[in-house]
């Protein structure tokens, strides 16, 4: 059977249509058997056939896929800049839905800087904001080391930037699975120095040190403060400022008072050792000072008088007793210099 | 060294046991670059109702402006006995060269000498300080009210032999005595001389109202011989005749005798009058001029019968002292004193009376004091007595001295003059 697009020189010839020798040009090709929408594959017997395409088709797709980012990813992304679908990651903060949180671990080695924004990081359970800083040190944690740091840094106007503040997490004690005692410490930076010094901390065991003057606009202690654990060196007067001041209101105390001294010019005596330090033989004491002896105050070193000062007993049952077993006691005062 | 309202128990130097530590060691003047009259006195030395028990040693404070120790009440816990000797007080408090020195109103009892022999003083006013050319001593001292109770032979208060005082009080004080106690030792050794005070270094005191101690009177037991004759109508002093002697005072607190001194050394002091057989010294009260002193008995040894100044006899160097008929008054307060002379002489030819009496200087030349003269008859060949008998207020440097007036008759021997004050 002869065809008008078969080019033959028989065309009663059909031999050429199925011996594979056939060339066809036509205007289009179609197949009962082929799948609308479908790419067309070559099978064994080399008949054309219509199927979803397999990554093993391409080829070189497999690989170059696996040199990109999988999910979940297995390696190291670096990139210059990460983007979202609507913005880069600079709005971040603002698309946490953007990084969800896995089971797991997400560790972070080496800096993070945080440029023209402000770092936020969070994580909302249902009742309160954790944020988690987990530092771990080659042999342990011992006592003394700084388990972590905050550190503020600030530029100092020529282009160099410079620590200015810090939160310190220091250990208490030498760190084990039933030991982990904590100190915290607040550093600031004075007016005129470059240096933090410690004005806050808070020790293992519950100890609150304030160095620098504390103002409250509210209460402190609304249920009451231990006075027990009001230690004297807290409260220095500096400059000669008064450091505390309780206005004129009128000061109540159902406890004792033990108070080492009511200013400058008088001190209370209730122990030897509120004498101070002995020098030699004697205790010194201070020019133009009252030493009130309050109670019975057992004494093994001797008094030596500064200029102007005096011993006097707070009551009448003031007793000075000394105990001469390691040396001799003597009241002492020396010609004083004269003008 | 202001201490008040405090008990102190203990200390004082019983760790070391030296007499020579005690609890107060304290030093308020500079006997290196001292001026005059200060020599850098000016602080106080305040112990107000300072109560101690069983403190080894007071110790020694030396110097300072104001020294009071008031209403301390001192226990050297010998009310507790069968302790050691250490146990109590072994000493007292000594004090030297304050400008003012207050012990008033304090209690000092049972101290060691309750158990155990001792000497020691209680209180003790001791030495002058030597800043340089200068001899410090107290200005003036005030000691009242005070008990003070030495046990044993332990001493109350005691004033050393070279402590002065320009002024001092020492009055309305208890002493309890024991056998053997000194209330207070100023350094008079006999028994009539331990009641006088007219030794150098209480001549400056009045002792008075104490209990223990006898005070401080003016009294004055003197007599004497005179081989002078006297005619005269008028009242003439009499004058210790030639070779004649004078006992000075056997009890003269606060009455010195003058002495002229001729010597061309023309300076005396303390210790340069002796007496050449006992070795006794007098002791000037008074120096009126370079060639008048007044003196009295000290140290104890009195320059009465067997122990007297003898007028020509009395040899130092240069021309011998002589002593005169005149007196002085040297207590620092005014005190009205009664004052009585007798006078034993005898009479050659018939006459008609013996005037005898007393004659004053309070500052303007002597006046014969008419009033307690006495008139008595002259009798020849027998002995006569001429009295005077007054009361008279008398003041620091008032002087007297005893006059007599015959008329028509003549006095030989004046042999024994007394003279008492009290």
């Amino acid at each position: 059977m002869g065809s008008k697009f078969i080019n033959s020189g028989n065309s009663n010839d059909l031999t050429a249509v199925t011996d594979g020798s056939l060339e066809i040009l036509g205007a289009s090709l179609g197949s009962q058997n082929l799948t609308p929408g479908f790419p067309i594959k070559i099978d064994a017997e080399r008949k054309l056939y219509s199927t979803a395409l397999a990554i093993a088709d391409v080829v070189n797709l497999q690989s170059e896929l696996d040199a990109t980012i999988q999910t979940p990813y297995p390696g190291t992304i670096e990139a210059t800049d990460f983007k979202t679908d609507t913005t880069s990651i600079s709005a971040l903060e603002n698309k946490t839905q953007n990084i969800t949180a896995v089971s797991g671990t997400t560790n972070l080695t080496g800096n993070i800087i945080v440029s023209g924004g402000t770092e936020q990081i969070s994580t909302i359970s249902t009742t309160i904001a954790k944020d988690k800083h987990e530092c771990k040190k080659a042999g342990g944690v011992f006592n003394g080391n700084s388990i972590y740091q905050d550190l503020i840094y600030a530029d100092d106007n020529t282009g160099s930037s410079n620590n200015v503040a810090l939160i310190r997490y220091s250990a208490d004690e030498n760190h084990t699975a039933t030991e982990r005692g904590t100190d915290i410490g607040l550093w600031t930076t004075s007016r005129g120095s470059t240096v933090p010094s410690e004005r806050l901390s808070i020790d293992a065991d519950g100890a609150t040190r304030i160095t620098g003057d504390l103002t409250a606009t509210g209460d402190i202690g609304s249920s009451g403060v231990n006075t027990q654990t009001i230690e004297t060196d807290i409260i220095t007067n500096v400059a000669g400022l008064q450091p505390m001041y309780f206005g004129p209101s009128t000061i109540e105390i159902a406890g004792n008072l033990d108070v080492k001294s009511i200013n400058t010019l008088t001190k209370l005596i209730t122990l030897e050792a509120d004498f101070g330090t002995p020098v030699g033989n004697f205790y010194v004491l201070i020019d133009g000072v009252n030493y009130r002896i309050q109670g019975t105050v057992t004494m093994t070193y001797g008094i030596k008088m500064g200029a102007g000062c005096s011993i006097c007993g707070d009551g009448l049952n003031a007793i000075v007793l000394f105990d001469e077993t390691s040396r001799d006691c003597q009241i002492k005062s020396e010609l004083v210099s004269k003008c | 060294m202001l201490i008040s309202d405090l008990q102190i128990v203990n200390g004082g130097g019983r760790n070391s046991g030296l007499s020579t530590i005690g609890l107060f060691d304290c030093v308020d003047i500079d006997t290196a670059t001292g001026v005059f009259p200060f020599f850098g006195r000016s602080m106080r030395f305040y112990l107000n109702n300072v109560s101690t028990l069983k403190v080894f040693n007071h110790g020694f404070v030396q110097g300072f402006g104001t020294i009071s120790v008031n209403n301390c009440f001192w226990n050297g816990g010998a009310g507790l006995s069968g302790q050691p000797e250490s146990y109590y007080t072994n000493y007292g408090i000594s004090f030297q060269a304050g400008l003012s020195c207050e012990i008033n109103n304090n209690k000092l009892v049972l101290f060691r000498g309750a158990y155990f022999t001792t000497t020691e003083p209680m209180v003790r006013l001791g030495s002058d300080l030597i800043v340089g050319i200068n001899s410090v001593g107290f200005n003036a001292v005030e000691i009242s009210d005070n008990i003070l109770h030495p046990r044993g032979t332990e001493r109350g208060l005691f004033v050393a032999a070279d402590c002065s005082t320009a002024l001092g009080n020492i009055g309305n004080n208890v002493f309890i005595s024991e056998t053997s106690t000194v209330l207070i030792d100023y350094g008079a050794s006999t028994d009539e001389s331990k009641g006088s005070y007219n030794t150098p270094n209480m001549i400056k005191y009045i002792v008075n109202s104490n209990a223990g101690i006898p005070d401080s009177q003016v009294s004055l037991h003197s007599n004497w011989t005179t081989t002078n004759t006297y005619s005269s109508a008028s009242l003439q002093t009499i004058e210790l005749g030639a070779n004649s002697e004078m006992s000075v005072q056997k009890v003269s607190n606060r009455i010195g005798v003058r002495m002229n001194i001729t010597t061309t050394a023309g300076f005396w002091v303390t210790g340069l009058i002796q007496q050449p057989i006992t070795g006794a010294t007098a002791n000037i009260l008074y120096v009126e001029s370079a060639n008048v002193v007044f003196i009295s008995d000290q140290n104890g040894i009195q320059f009465d019968a067997g122990q007297q100044v003898i007028q020509s006899g009395f040899a130092t160097t240069g021309n011998a002292p002589t002593l005169a008929t005149e007196y002085i008054f040297v207590e620092k307060e005014p005190r009205r004193v009664g004052l009585m002379a007798m006078a034993t002489c005898e009479v050659a030819g018939s006459g008609d009376d013996i005037n005898f009496t007393v004659g004053y200087d309070v500052g303007v030349g002597f006046v014969d004091d008419l009033d307690g003269q006495a008139e008595s008859f002259a009798s020849n060949n027998k002995p006569n007595q001429a009295f005077y008998m007054s009361l008279k207020e008398l003041k620091f440097g008032d002087k007297f001295h005893l006059r007599v007036s015959t008329t028509g008759a003549t006095l030989l021997n004046i042999n024994k003059v007394h003279i008492g004050i009290s």
